[in-house]
């Protein structure tokens, strides 16, 4: 019997800027990791991804497996993507975590 | 110091400009990004885990203070404060924006820089000794060399798309501090029985996932003959190298396969071609260049001084922390009265290799005022003043000291090369840096250090190997196993003209493990040693690794039958 498949959302980088972006429920590509569309469909994260308004201005599009928290806020599993979307783990005051609008652990234990 | 032609100037100032435009073209959407990223990669701009990351090429590893305080003021003015030299001699930014690289590539060039061909499958930044033109032990400087080689291949047509990428790096001295065989091309001074000057060629050397030592292709090439013989060395890669597996495509595969008598056979018969049938004339540089080149870099105006210097030695004598410094990070000068000061990038709890645009103008001003101006980086991500008058190292010290500069661990267990790893780089698969500040923070205690003596640690966050673990005393590196960090450990690495890629000792270690393993191979080693004086690596050598296998991993008790 084949798995069951695990949760994904799209990620890319932002071409002008490079930073980190995540496709939104709303087809947008955002900053706002817990905004993002969560699909155990790849093709269903593909298409929405197609559609995105503002697909031009992103590169490397991924998908990336995430974990599901309680309240519903999707946490990447592997340390790479853990890594990426906070910032290096040797300099907290730089990347994703260094804006403290976003809820992010101790980074040097991820 | 070299300085650019005309030629040079408006080549590099064209190739910004071109760019530019590719840029504007991207943004607009002309371009699509499968259009656009062998432009970018072709400018040395790489897009990583957080941001886009330019990597600049500094030849040979010199610069001036004028250049490195450019340096300074892009790191500020459009990335994040600070830049990381690499274990290739080279800065990397890691927060540049796409619509400033431009700009930035502007500055560069109005200094004289550039980041052309530091990514790609071309030839790129020839790397030399950091101690090139002011080491004692220097047959020649080699920067003439590699400066010769720069011209030659920059923009190069027929290697802009080799099977892959190409390095080559020149060493003066018969001490190899290029790591010369670890690359595709090593190139070292030397004089033959006449007193002639040329080159040993070495080629087929590298790290990576499949590590080889380079081997001796040519004892003794003459060096008008250096371009030809590179020249043909590249045609019969370019022509054989394996571009069918990008895991088999570096020229080190393609000497193991044919076999370096082989292939020796072949570059010799291109070279002979290549001087008598074809364009040979064209590949003998003109003397009237190599003049211009070997003026650049002649010997800076040194004053004619004692051995000593009475300030100097009192200073010494009175003041701990500047003797330790001075023995540990000071090396033998040609010139009498000088010495060659190594600037640690390796304070314990730093990333090894970064360094603040406020330091980058400190080191700047102590070269422009010390040092005739001149700078080097080093492989092992330090940085050199070169040509320090003797009388003038309590001042050096004293600068270097104020802006967190004068950490006294050249060549200690704390003066670890570390790639970015899985911090930074999209590559890698565990991270490298605090692995590196752990152990610094471990051995962090100056006399502990000094204790346990020469040690090189190498750490790389994947299989690439640019933390160039294989030829570490102590090499680790980083793996992903099922999603969690591993770190394997080797021993008995050496990096020098007798180059040696470690052993692995045995299972890999969870990244808590890595410290108290580091302490247990330092415990072997004092248990082994003979004398203060026998050196970690002479130690693994008369030994070999297994006193240091059943320290790390003592055999399991028998289970009881019973």
């Amino acid at each position: 019997m084949p798995k069951p498949a695990k949760p994904q959302i799209a990620s890319a980088n932002d071409l002008l800027e490079g930073h980190v972006l995540y496709l939104s429920r709303d087809g947008e590509w955002t900053p706002d990791r817990h905004s993002a569309f969560v699909s155990s469909d790849a093709d269903e994260i593909a298409a929405l991804a197609d559609k995105a308004s503002s697909n031009r201005q992103v590169v490397d599009v991924a998908f990336i497996e995430v974990a599901l928290a309680d309240d519903g806020d999707p946490r990447p599993v592997a340390l790479r993507e853990v890594i990426r979307d906070r910032g290096p783990t040797i300099r907290t005051d730089l990347g994703r975590q260094a804006d403290h609008t976003i809820q992010h652990g101790q980074a040097r234990n991820v | 110091m070299y300085s650019y032609d005309e030629f040079d100037r408006d080549y590099v100032k064209n190739r910004v400009a071109i760019f530019r435009d590719q840029v504007a073209r991207r943004v607009s959407g002309a371009l699509t990004e499968d259009e656009f990223k062998p432009l970018r990669l072709q400018n040395g701009i790489y897009l990583q885990l957080h941001a886009y990351m330019l990597r600049v090429a500094i030849p040979y590893g010199t610069l001036n203070s004028a250049q490195m305080r450019q340096l300074a003021m892009i790191a500020e003015k459009w990335d994040k404060g600070y830049g990381h030299f690499t274990t290739r001699q080279n800065i990397q930014y890691n927060w540049p924006k796409l619509v400033d690289l431009p700009d930035i590539l502007d500055a560069l060039a109005d200094v004289e820089m550039h980041a052309i061909q530091t990514s790609g499958n071309c030839i790129r930044n020839v790397t030399a000794d950091h101690f090139a033109g002011a080491a004692a032990d220097e047959v020649e400087d080699p920067r003439p060399a590699a400066e010769l080689l720069r011209q030659w291949s920059t923009d190069h047509p027929e290697f802009a798309f080799l099977p892959r990428k190409f390095k080559i790096a020149v060493t003066g001295s018969p001490n190899d501090r290029a790591v010369i065989k670890a690359h595709d091309i090593g190139l070292r001074v030397l004089r033959d029985d006449a007193g002639e000057v040329g080159y040993q060629v070495i080629v087929g050397g590298g790290l990576g996932r499949t590590p080889v030592v380079g081997e001796t292709i040519r004892e003794f090439l003459p060096k008008e003959h250096l371009l030809a013989y590179c020249e043909a060395i590249l045609r019969v890669y370019n022509l054989h190298g394996r571009r069918d597996n990008k895991y088999k495509a570096r020229i080190k595969i393609l000497v193991m396969e044919e076999g370096l008598e082989s292939f020796r056979d072949q570059v010799e018969a291109e070279f002979a071609s290549l001087l008598e049938v074809h364009n040979g004339p064209s590949l003998i540089p003109d003397p009237a260049v190599v003049a211009r080149i070997e003026a650049a870099f002649a010997p800076p105006p040194f004053e004619d001084l004692p051995d000593s210097d009475a300030g100097y030695e009192a200073r010494l004598a009175e003041d701990e922390d500047f003797a330790r410094w001075c023995a540990t990070n000071l090396t033998a000068h040609r010139q009498q009265g000088y010495a060659i000061a190594s600037i640690s990038l390796k304070p314990v709890g730093a990333a090894p290799g970064d360094a603040s645009a406020d330091q980058m103008r400190v080191v700047a001003d102590l070269a422009e005022r010390y040092s005739f101006d001149e700078l080097r980086v080093s492989h092992e991500q330090n940085l050199i003043l070169p040509h320090v008058a003797k009388r003038d190292l309590p001042a050096v010290y004293d600068a270097l000291r104020e802006a967190e500069l004068a950490t006294a661990n050249i060549g200690l267990i704390g003066d670890i090369i570390a790639c970015p790893g899985l911090d930074y780089c999209a590559l890698a698969t565990a991270r490298s840096i605090p692995i590196a500040q752990d152990i610094a923070q471990h051995f962090s205690d100056p006399d502990y250090s000094r204790l346990i003596g020469d040690m090189k640690i190498k750490i790389s966050g994947c299989i690439n190997s640019c933390g160039h673990h294989h030829v570490g005393h102590i090499g680790i590196l980083g793996l992903d196993r099922a999603g969690r960090e591993n770190y394997q450990i080797t021993i008995g690495g050496d990096h020098t003209e007798s180059l040696k890629m470690g052993q692995r000792l045995g299972r890999g270690f969870d990244a808590e493990e890595v410290v108290p393993a580091i302490e247990q191979l330092v415990q072997t080693y004092f248990s082994l040693r003979e004398s203060e004086a026998e050196t970690f690596l002479q130690v693994v050598e008369r030994a070999g690794t297994q006193p240091f296998k059943d320290a790390l991993y003592p055999a399991k008790e028998p289970a009881d039958a019973g």
